[in-house]
């Protein structure tokens, strides 16, 4: 867990309890849409409900915010009360959870992966790689908002450092370095949150 | 032990990393709509949880319509040292206090700030009040008379999330829809700034900044339907105490219109008269009617103009 973050995390919450509106709206900006993406993977992309969920958690946070004590992650926390919601907005829209415990959440990634090098046609393969899939957006959705976007910017849009630079607006320099950063924390994240040592190659 | 040489192992990984992100597909976009409702709704808890307020709902009348609703969050912390009201509500002289969140219903308000600033706020609008002279517009429309006088103190900062608007005087209003920003200046000059750049709009410009996309001017008549809500919320003026030509001056700023004497001595005999009672709940036009019946003077409106004579 980085100490920058933690210290980072605990200074954006102590202003935001204590009424800075510039600090309520970076912490908005930062948050809400990531918030936001880690939740439709839970509500299997029903944006209104994901959006009722992502309310509720951020008007509770921003009513405890001063209760955060940097233990964790703000978002990690964000996410905690995040998952609680989700429960309770389930239970009084009548809706069945997507999964009780998500696939995310229990040890059986590999088997998923492995199952997945079989034949493409197998309905439990597509469920694989569609559980991937949404493992990969959670992890995302964990990285701070500019790492992502650099992703994003460069794997799925195709974008030089150039041009990510312009976009992000920033030296090439330093999108070099947010890149570099954005790789790494990508798969420390994806490693470290499912404890999952794919049959890929991850140094 | 992994015998590859590193740079194999960096193509590989970045390839492996490149297939994972593809798998997920393009991060999703978030409609504008959807992230305005979170933020006024959060915003609104915040500002409540940072600052104890109650909540008070009372009918205001609006200046023409009829009774309407209202919510304002009251700022009542508990510091001992009470703060001072930045404005007052003109329907009911209550006070507005920084940290207060203005959400009209299905009626406008209109206050007046510190320093004689009509601040008015269209119906179906939510606005914050960040401080004396800086407001966050969340939703809606509002319109500002900084006064007929250009002062260092009078200046307003209207945010939104797509921009800030700064005014250099006088009279100008802010709408924010959608994510879509527009200025739009009747008099004066306005410096509008999002992320990139800062715009200055003037007398009869409207700029809209839309997230992603060119910065529109247009022109709009300073005069006209356009401001007719504004026209609708203006505090009222008090006959008592004033000449004639201060209140026909008044009527030409609140109606964008221009004022016209026959010659210099209807101007100065303007000036010397003086006119009593009360034109609440009247439009402009309708007291400029009401007003110079009980006078010598006569007036014809003939397009934007209207003619003293």
């Amino acid at each position: 867990m980085s100490t920058f973050q933690l210290r980072t995390d605990r200074k954006l919450a102590k202003s935001v309890a204590a009424g800075d509106v510039q600090a309520f709206d970076a912490f908005f900006k930062e948050y809400f849409p990531r918030l936001f993406r880690f939740t439709m993977t839970r509500t299997d992309g029903d944006a209104d409900l994901a959006e009722e969920v992502v309310q509720r958690t951020m008007c509770i946070v921003v009513r405890k915010m001063g209760s955060y004590r940097g233990e964790a992650l703000l978002f990690t926390w964000l996410c905690q009360i995040c998952r609680n919601e989700l429960v309770t907005v389930f239970r009084e829209r009548g809706v069945v959870g997507r999964n009780s415990v998500p696939f995310e959440d229990i040890p059986e990634i590999r088997a998923a992966l492995e199952s997945m090098t079989g034949d493409p046609d197998n309905p439990e393969n597509e469920r694989a790689s569609n559980e991937l899939a949404r493992f990969v957006r959670v992890t995302l959705a964990h990285l701070p908002l500019r790492y992502a976007t650099a992703l994003d910017l460069k794997y799925i849009r195709g974008c030089s450092v150039a041009e990510i630079a312009d976009e992000m607006n920033m030296s090439t320099k330093a999108a070099e370095s947010v890149l570099s950063r954005a790789r790494a924390a990508f798969k420390e994240g994806f490693r470290s949150l499912w404890d999952f040592e794919p049959d890929f190659v991850l140094d | 032990m992994n015998d590859k040489p590193q740079s194999k192992i960096d193509d590989e990984s970045d390839s492996t990393l490149s297939a994972l992100l593809n798998l997920a597909g393009p991060t999703a976009e978030i409609p504008d709509q959807l992230e305005q409702r979170v933020y006024a709704s959060v915003r609104s808890e915040w500002t409540q949880s940072t600052s104890r307020p109650r909540v008070m709902r009372w009918a205001v009348p609006a200046a023409l319509a009829a009774t309407v609703l209202i919510a304002i969050s009251m700022n009542t912390s508990n510091v001992d040292v009470p703060s001072l009201p930045v404005g007052t509500v003109v329907a009911n002289g209550n006070g507005v206090f920084v940290g207060d969140v203005i959400d009209t219903g299905s009626g406008g308000i209109s206050l007046v700030l510190d320093g004689d600033i009509s601040l008015r706020v269209d119906s179906n609008t939510i606005l914050a009040v960040d401080s004396a002279r800086s407001f966050t517009l969340m939703a809606g429309q509002i319109y500002v008379d900084t006064g007929d006088r250009i002062y260092a103190d009078r200046h307003i900062t209207i945010v939104t999330q797509s921009g800030k608007a700064t005014d250099i005087g006088t009279q100008f209003s802010v709408r924010y829809e959608n994510a879509d920003m527009s200025v739009a200046v009747r008099e004066g000059q306005v410096d509008l700034s999002d992320n990139r750049q800062t715009y200055s709009a003037v007398r009869g410009e409207k700029v809209t900044i839309r997230p992603g996309q060119e910065v529109q001017i247009e022109s709009v008549p300073i005069a006209g339907p356009e401001w007719e809500w504004a026209i609708a919320l203006a505090p009222g003026f008090e006959l008592d105490g004033h000449s004639l030509l201060d209140f026909l001056k008044w009527v030409s700023r609140e109606t964008g219109m221009e004022l016209v004497f026959d010659s210099d001595e209807v101007r100065a005999a303007a000036r010397r008269s003086r006119s009593y009672g009360s034109i609440e709940g009247l439009t402009p036009l309708e007291a400029v009617e009401a007003v110079l019946a009980t006078t010598q003077f006569d007036y014809s409106i003939d397009g934007d103009t209207i003619h003293i004579r």
